[in-house]
């Protein structure tokens, strides 16, 4: 079974999608979105930026304009059904755990968060193969946890396979932020802004995921590279 | 009166096995891919794929038999037992890390460095899980491990963690080395370092997994009895080594700790496990389970 939204593999219970939260069964859904908690994607690309935000002591309202995915945060847990773990595939138990330490991070749980970031981890260990979106998520996860290292060694490595990929430039600026390297960050936005709308052009299925995150980095690349940065305010 | 028919014959049960296209592998398995032994009611299918491919292959349960790192079998233990036979170990060698500029009186301190950038051949492979024991701040990029030499020389990082052939051509490279892992673990525990190993499926049952270890035993030794035929097979997977590199690489990783762990071998693994999980580097300790040939 395919998502009728993004085309991924779905097991054959699933009722929304791992990767897009497109709602498959029910029909009740308005839009892909619809699909909480699986909407939760949403929630946590939007979620990246204020947990860097966080950790870097910047402004968390400058440059995260994702409150549309935050907005779709997730649902009280009372009032979201368990899911049934053991009929996820591998991908999707590490994309509810990595949307699951994004919310929990947002909503300002650290211990929460901090508690289910191994397990993320761990989960993403055990995919059968980690693609540019795996990698990226294990470096958001490493940002999350204050690694900047293991950040930018996945930065490093979608670089390899993808030269000019978005997501390595992203978490290469937001690990070098973290490690206090002002000129690296610099030259990692710029080098974004470059090969942005060339990138985009390619409508890769995991900057569809990501939409927001990417306008969002985008509007703060272009502030920083003016000198209008916006740590500080 | 006509004489009764001779029982029928159980069919042929078919085991995958998957092992990577190097050459201690292929000799390892030479005896059992070319019929040289008998399997009894068993028939092999051979696949090859490198080493993190296997690993990640394994978390999924695909295979039946695979080789894997030991790093790897940290996430599979619940799945899969480990063979008694076929492992490779480095007795006092091991993956080896090598950079363009020559050795710095401190490398470790000198991998600590963020401006120093390792390329490595998987996060799951048992070279990896000795970096990050020798140097946890190692600033690392994943690179498929027959590319990394030529990642290092052409400037794209400073240094590469080599395994298979590359630990003896990085010289040939103009490239240095900078720590051998094997022989810094030696120094460490006073133990050979386990890297990789051979895993069979738990669901086989007791009794099929160990007709596997001894087919497999059978055939590592018949390789050893008849060094000279496994070499000339395993040359085919010796990637750029010469006769006397292959016969060399083969010495170093098919010894008497492939033929079967025994105490010392098991007790690295142990070591390796434990030290990697009191670094905080695979998240449980790891029940080691040993299926040996009857």
């Amino acid at each position: 079974m395919n998502c009728h939204a993004c085309g991924a593999a779905l097991a054959a219970t699933a009722k929304f999608c791992h990767r897009c939260g497109a709602q498959v069964s029910g029909g009740q859904a308005a839009g892909w979105r619809a699909g909480l908690p699986w909407g939760v994607a949403g929630a946590a690309a939007g979620a990246l930026l204020t947990v860097l935000a966080f950790r870097l002591g910047g402004s968390a309202g400058r440059g995260t304009g994702d409150a549309g995915g935050v907005e779709d945060g997730p649902l009280p847990a009372s009032r979201i059904p368990p899911p049934d773990i053991s009929q996820m595939s591998p991908e999707e138990r590490a994309t509810r755990l990595y949307n699951r330490v994004m919310s929990l991070h947002s909503q300002g749980k650290s211990d929460s968060a901090e508690f289910f970031l191994p397990m993320a981890l761990q989960a993403y260990t055990m995919l059968p193969a980690l693609d540019v979106d795996a990698r990226y998520h294990v470096g958001v996860l490493d940002l999350t946890g204050g690694n900047a290292a293991a950040a930018l060694a996945q930065a490093d490595t979608i670089r390899r396979a993808v030269p000019t990929h978005l997501f390595g430039f992203m978490l290469r600026a937001r690990a070098l932020e973290l490690t206090h390297d002002t000129p690296g960050a610099l030259r990692a936005y710029r080098a974004f802004l470059q090969h942005e709308a060339a990138e985009r052009a390619r409508r890769r299925p995991e900057y569809a995921d990501h939409v927001q995150n990417l306008d969002s980095f985008r509007d703060q690349a272009k502030q920083v590279t003016a000198g209008k940065s916006t740590r500080g305010r | 009166m006509a004489a009764e028919p001779p029982p029928p014959r159980p069919p042929l049960r078919t085991i995958h096995l998957a092992h990577s296209p190097d050459a201690d592998d292929a000799f390892m398995f030479w005896a059992l891919a070319a019929g040289k032994i008998d399997t009894g009611g068993r028939r092999y299918e051979h696949e090859l794929g490198d080493i993190e491919s296997l690993n990640r292959r394994a978390l999924q349960g695909e295979l039946e038999v695979t080789a894997v790192s030991l790093h790897a079998y940290a996430y599979l233990a619940q799945r899969y037992a480990l063979l008694a036979h076929g492992a490779s170990f480095g007795d006092r060698y091991g993956p080896r890390i090598v950079a363009r500029a020559p050795r710095p009186a401190d490398p470790r301190a000198a991998l600590a460095e963020s401006a120093v950038r390792i390329a490595v051949p998987g996060e799951l492979t048992t070279a990896f899980l000795g970096l990050k024991l020798f140097q946890p701040a190692a600033r690392y990029v994943v690179v498929p491990f027959d590319q990394i030499e030529q990642f290092v020389m052409t400037g794209r990082a400073d240094a590469g963690l080599l395994i298979h052939e590359g630990q003896l051509t990085y010289a040939d490279r103009g490239l240095h080395l900078w720590v051998d892992l094997g022989e810094w673990w030696h120094v460490e525990t006073g133990l050979p370092l386990p890297l990789g190993g051979n895993v069979v499926r738990r669901d086989l049952g007791q009794a099929l997994m160990r007709d596997i270890a001894r087919d497999l035993k059978a055939s590592i030794q018949y390789g050893l009895a008849h060094r000279a035929e496994a070499l000339a097979h395993a040359r085919g997977y010796s990637r750029g080594l010469d006769d006397a590199g292959t016969d060399r690489f083969v010495g170093m990783y098919v010894n008497d700790y492939t033929v079967d762990y025994g105490e010392t071998g098991r007790r690295a693994v142990a070591e390796l496990l434990a030290r990697a999980h009191r670094a905080g580097l695979i998240p449980a300790p790891v029940d080691l389970t040993f299926v040996a040939a009857a």
